[in-house]
């Protein structure tokens, strides 16, 4: 009589567990938004360069002297901020954007990536050393826009109105 | 609600209104979407900046000892009672050191205050130049220097609660430290200039469950440790112990603890910009709440040209509810090169924060022709030539609204001429309006339906739908119906034609079957 139970019982444990895998490996709402070839396509011709990070690293110095000599000593450096000198702005995810930053955009658009500038830019009586590390674009990635567009989608379906934010 | 977001959501890509261009015969307009992301240099401690400027609650400090254009930027949160145990006019305070180059900056560092202060008591700022300049001593240590100590003044103190004793350091590096120790016992730490250097100092100490004062010969006694600073981490020299009746200004000693006073004065605001709100081509953004009924209000942008007109205006898609428009939070907009912004809660510390992009811009010739860009539903205007008999109900139309009529009416001077005869007129006036849906089930349903034009005194008591009347009338401008009983209506579609003055009204009833409580009833029209 015991083992018929015991069998049941582990029939439902089991049961039950196949259900609670497919329950939390279903996928999420969002990833169930599909990305077509020609979402890509208009993504990328409404977006254009507007998504753009451009990702750059700033050191500031209080003479011109002082930036120029680091920029001739440390300027092509693979992680210039090692050195320990200057001032380096608040650089959150470990780059500056330079993005609505006048100054230090038009520097950053007359650079290739990896590129740092041979002269200090002054700002605010300041001499920055200044390197632009990469132009981030999210329409340069399928994968990346792909996601963009998922996301953009969930919010026009409310998914973002759960958001504490208000 | 989230249905009524995703019906305006759907219109963002579609809604716009129009400028007309007098001199170049078209209009042009934008469309915006909210980005994913943030994208921009612009981030929440620069807006945090921007708002305490904005509504008065920015202080700035020079910080000559950086550099001439160095400032301590203090930006008060002020909540008027949502302290700890219900504190009233709560300050928080966020401190970022910025340098500020014709009127724009970039952030070098920050703190964020642990503690609660009092409104508008300010900071004690110290500049150590004169106490605390053996530079050589730090050199030698690889520390930075330390430039200022700052205490914030008005703590609110809390007897149940852990007390905290809270100072900053501002050091060579352009670097903000933040020290904030528990103070219920006496053992916290506050700075001490002594001898050219800068110490933590400690009066008491904790020894398990006791906190014993430090003691020489007898006498109370401090422990000073000199205070070393290395690209953010804080570590400390070898201390001395020195008799508290020894620390005195005539023996070298300055403790920064208590309301020490100010020897930097604040400076005026205005050498940062004001000018947020404008993109370099001239055209300039704001945005506002727009009311969409049931208490919800949604964040709309407004983009002018130079010369003040309105170039664009739309939904960003975000809502949110608010008891009425008056309690309705200020927003701030600022623009990002040409094809971005920013919105967010002109408030200290508000975590709302959005950006927008623009995805097209539409040019469109004075005679309706897309010329370049995406299409968009917009205001028409609908202006045939004279030559024709007819002429549209309405000589504009919102194509984005729902309730839209769609008609035309014989003009006046075709009736004068003679040349159709005045009872043909309303064969030919025609309206066609949106479908009407009843639900078959009890209770009062109603409805009213935009004509596009004044209609004259109509009411028809309409029995073709089943056992009991729709009842449809006009008030002298729009077409209404009710009905008392439409359980008793019987489910089909109605092609109805109803005669009002000189127009004839269109219209499709649809009397549709109510879901019943064990699913749902998807109807598609």
């Amino acid at each position: 009589m015991k083992k018929p139970i015991i069998a049941i019982l582990a029939a439902v444990i089991v049961i039950a567990l196949i259900f609670t895998v497919m329950y939390f490996n279903k996928p999420s709402e969002m990833e169930n938004i599909s990305v077509t070839a020609e979402d890509l396509e208009e993504y990328r011709n409404n977006i254009g360069n507007s998504m753009d990070i451009k990702k750059s690293i700033l050191l500031i110095f209080n003479t011109q002297e002082e930036c120029q000599n680091f920029i001739n000593e440390h300027g092509d450096a693979g992680d210039p901020l090692s050195a320990g000198v200057g001032i380096a702005p608040q650089m959150e995810d470990g780059y500056y954007n330079v993005v609505g930053n006048t100054i230090f955009e038009t520097v950053f658009d007359n650079l290739q990536d990896g590129e740092y500038a041979k002269e200090p830019i002054e700002f605010g009586g300041a001499f920055c050393y200044f390197k632009r590390l990469e132009n981030y674009s999210v329409v340069n990635n399928d994968e990346d826009l792909t996601e963009f567009i998922r996301q953009e989608k969930n919010m026009e379906r409310g998914g973002e109105i759960n958001e504490e934010n208000n | 609600m989230k249905k009524t977001i995703s019906i305006v959501l759907a219109f963002v890509l579609m809604f716009s209104f129009i400028t007309a261009n007098a001199e170049d015969k078209k209009a042009e307009y934008e469309l915006w979407v909210e980005s994913p992301y943030v994208t921009s240099g612009l981030t929440y401690n620069d807006l945090n900046i921007y708002r305490a400027q904005s509504i008065g609650e920015l202080a700035l400090y020079p910080l000559s000892r950086l550099g001439s254009n160095y400032y301590l930027a203090i930006c008060e949160e002020k909540i008027s009672n949502g302290g700890y145990n219900g504190n009233t006019k709560t300050g928080f305070l966020y401190c970022y050191i910025i340098l500020v180059n014709n009127g724009d900056f970039i952030i070098i560092s920050q703190q964020s205050l642990g503690g609660e202060f009092y409104w508008d008591r300010g900071v004690a700022i110290q500049n150590l130049v004169s106490t605390v300049n053996n530079s050589t001593w730090y050199a030698t240590q690889n520390s930075e220097v330390p430039y200022y100590v700052l205490e914030p003044q008005g703590r609110y103190s809390h007897y149940y609660y852990t007390d905290y004793y809270e100072h900053l350091i501002i050091t060579s590096g352009g670097r903000i430290y933040q020290f904030y120790q528990n103070a219920d016992y006496g053992c916290e730490e506050n700075a001490t200039a002594y001898n050219g250097l800068l110490y933590a100092t400690a009066y008491r100490y904790r020894s398990g469950s006791s906190y014993p004062y430090y003691m020489i010969d007898r006498s109370n006694a401090a422990r000073l440790k000199p205070y070393i600073f290395q690209g953010g981490t804080v570590s400390y020299g070898a201390h001395m112990d020195v008799k508290t009746s020894e620390m005195t200004t005539a023996n070298g000693y300055t403790i920064y603890k208590g309301n020490f006073g100010s020897n930097v004065s604040t400076t005026s605001t205005s050498i940062i910009s004001q000018n947020g709100n404008t993109f370099p081509d001239g055209r300039s953004v704001s945005a506002s709440w727009m009311g969409m009924g049931s208490s919800l209000y949604e964040v709309w942008y407004t983009i002018k040209n130079a010369d003040g007109t309105t170039k664009s205006k739309g939904p960003t898609g975000y809502s949110t509810a608010f008891s009425s428009v008056f309690n309705t939070l200020n927003l701030m907009s600022i623009a990002i090169n040409n094809s971005k912004f920013v919105v967010c809660v002109n408030q200290v510390g508000h975590s709302f924060i959005k950006e927008y992009y623009r995805v097209a811009v539409v040019e469109e010739t004075i005679s309706g022709e897309i010329i370049s860009g995406g299409g968009s539903i917009g205001t028409k205007n609908i202006t045939p030539p004279n030559t024709t008999d007819t002429e549209p109900v309405l000589s504009s139309i919102d194509f984005a609204q729902e309730d839209l009529p769609l008609g035309y009416n014989i003009r006046n001077n075709v009736i004068d001429s003679g040349k159709l005869d005045v009872d043909l007129r309303q064969q030919v006036n025609s309206i066609r309006l949106n479908d009407i849906v009843v639900l078959k089930k009890s209770g009062y349903a109603s409805g009213s339906h935009n004509t596009g034009t004044n209609l004259t005194y109509y009411s028809n008591y309409d029995y073709s739908f089943g056992s009991n009347y729709i009842r449809f009338y006009s008030n002298g401008q729009n077409f209404l119906w009710y009905c008392y009983y439409p359980e008793t209506l019987t489910v089909g579609t109605y092609n109805k034609t109803y005669y009002i003055g000189d127009k004839t009204i269109y219209v499709t009833v649809k009397v549709i079957a109510a879901p019943t409580n064990s699913g749902t009833t998807t109807v598609v029209f």
